[in-house]
């Protein structure tokens, strides 16, 4: 995978083509290889983005100059 | 004779006190047609209200038009209610108009043609202007009521769907006067931080008057200006809002905006499990066809070597081939487990690797692959490479 940043999208995309180019089966063993490899590195990346995001329920409150203050978590009991 | 003489000021009080008297006159309700409307800096409204026999001067002030919804224009045909008196220092008699609603269509119906028109005018509404919505935001940004069926709706099907990501409410009123500005606010706050994904506005289903909050000007323009995408999903399927046609995507309610950024993450895992499976089969494909080609090459006499060399090798990459297929069977066999088990297996399965095992290629003298028989010649000094070094080797004549 190339050093730049790369967002899930993009990865995505990149692994369809790759794939692609897979299935086409033209080209070399060697090549072969390589793009396997990268796909690997692609699925792993794009299944790290799926599973890594956190699961929290949060509100913001407002202060005392009814301005947007500090968040804390939402009770659903409310 | 006592001539009474009267000032004119004294006829026209006079005159007024008829008017003030007048049961008619002090309580009307009037229908025609507006024109020479001009609204003055002081708020109040000067127009003529007229039909095709007459006319009558009319003043809405200030008090009386801050809250009107819709748009008063020439041409617009009206039904008004008011009352009638004079205004002496021109003599004229003018209606005093304190409610107006147009004819035909109500007066929310008319605003809300109005406001659409002109935001369609002014590109609020442009296709390409709209921002796409991130395929698996981790935090969404959320402006609905606290206590809302929204949120319910919202909450419950984020639980159902197992979906990894984190919501940031926003409360807001979302129906009577302090809501249209507080979901404008929540909008721009929501812009203000750096780790919202997409926002979601949303409102149960309600009458026309409750879901007015977004059909205001205000909110229209905090939706058109956010960096953030924007889903609205307010009120049910039939609904329609001015946020919904500036948002970037309209959600027919609020459960149906919370499944669009849901089950994407859904149908995402199952898309990146098949291009998992034909990254396999594709590699599994070739490795087996270049392997076929290598059998087909061996079984020239001029392979057929004394020290069963080849036939080792073959010997191998059955095993190495068997050895994928069972490692591959369990993979599929263990679904359940999570990707990142998966991933790893797969990687440990990689062709980089499979020297491990005994897989070998072939150079000529020069360093090149060799792909094909037709790569060598009888008496070539070919070189293949193993696990552990290189195998130097002369072949020999058909």
């Amino acid at each position: 995978m190339s050093k730049e940043k790369i967002n899930f999208e993009d990865a995505i995309s990149k692994l369809e083509k790759i794939v692609e180019k897979l299935e086409d089966g033209e080209l070399s063993l060697d090549d072969s290889i390589m793009e396997f490899t990268e796909g690997v590195k692609l699925v792993k990346y794009c299944n790290g983005e799926l599973i890594k995001a956190e699961k929290k329920i949060e509100k913001v409150v407002k202060n005392n100059n009814n301005e947007f203050g500090e968040t804390i978590t939402f009770n659903e009991e409310e | 004779m006592n001539k009474k003489i009267y000032s004119i000021k004294e006829i026209t009080n006079y005159i007024k006190n008829k008017f003030n008297t007048d049961k008619v006159l002090n309580n009307l309700w009037l229908t025609g047609e507006i024109s020479n409307f001009y609204h003055h800096n002081s708020g109040h409204m000067y127009f003529t209200l007229k039909d095709k026999d007459a006319k009558v001067k009319t003043i809405m002030f200030n008090s009386n038009n801050r809250n009107l919804k819709f748009k008063l224009e020439d041409g617009l045909k009206v039904i008004a209610h008011g009352y009638i008196n004079i205004y002496p220092p021109k003599g004229d008699y003018q209606f005093y108009l304190d409610n107006i609603e147009p004819e035909g269509k109500g007066a929310l119906f008319l605003a809300f043609e109005q406001l659409k028109k002109k935001l369609k005018n002014e590109g609020l509404f442009d296709n390409d202007t709209k921002k796409s919505i991130p395929l698996i935001p981790g935090k969404i940004g959320l402006v609905t009521s606290p206590t809302g069926a929204a949120l319910r709706d919202i909450i419950s099907v984020i639980k159902r769907r197992f979906a990894n990501v984190s919501l940031l409410i926003v409360p807001s009123h979302v129906q009577g006067k302090e809501a249209a500005g507080e979901i404008s606010a929540g909008i721009d706050y929501l812009n203000k931080r750096n780790d919202i994904d997409v926002i979601i506005i949303a409102r149960g289903g309600g009458s026309i008057e409750e879901l007015w909050p977004f059909n205001e000007e205000i909110v229209a323009k905090s939706v058109y200006k956010s960096r953030i995408p924007i889903i609205s999903g307010v009120g049910h399927e039939t609904d329609f809002t001015i946020a919904d046609y500036v948002a970037d995507l309209r959600a027919p309610t609020p459960s149906a905006a919370a499944e669009m950024v849901v089950a994407n993450r859904v149908e995402l895992k199952k898309h990146l499990n098949n291009l998992f499976s034909s990254l396999i089969s594709s590699i599994k494909h070739k490795i087996k066809s270049d392997k076929n080609k290598l059998k087909s090459l061996a079984e020239k006499r001029a392979f057929k070597d004394k020290d069963g060399l080849f036939a080792n090798n073959l010997q191998r990459i059955d095993d190495l081939s068997r050895r994928l297929n069972w490692s591959m069977e369990k993979i599929r066999n263990n679904k359940n487990e999570k990707y990142q088990i998966l991933s790893n297996k797969l990687d440990s399965l990689s062709p980089l690797k499979t020297f491990n095992r005994g897989f070998s290629y072939t150079l000529n003298n020069n360093g090149e692959t060799v792909k094909s028989i037709k790569d060598i010649s009888p008496g070539d000094i070919i070189l293949t490479k193993l696990k552990d070094g290189t195998l130097k080797s002369k072949v020999l004549k058909d």
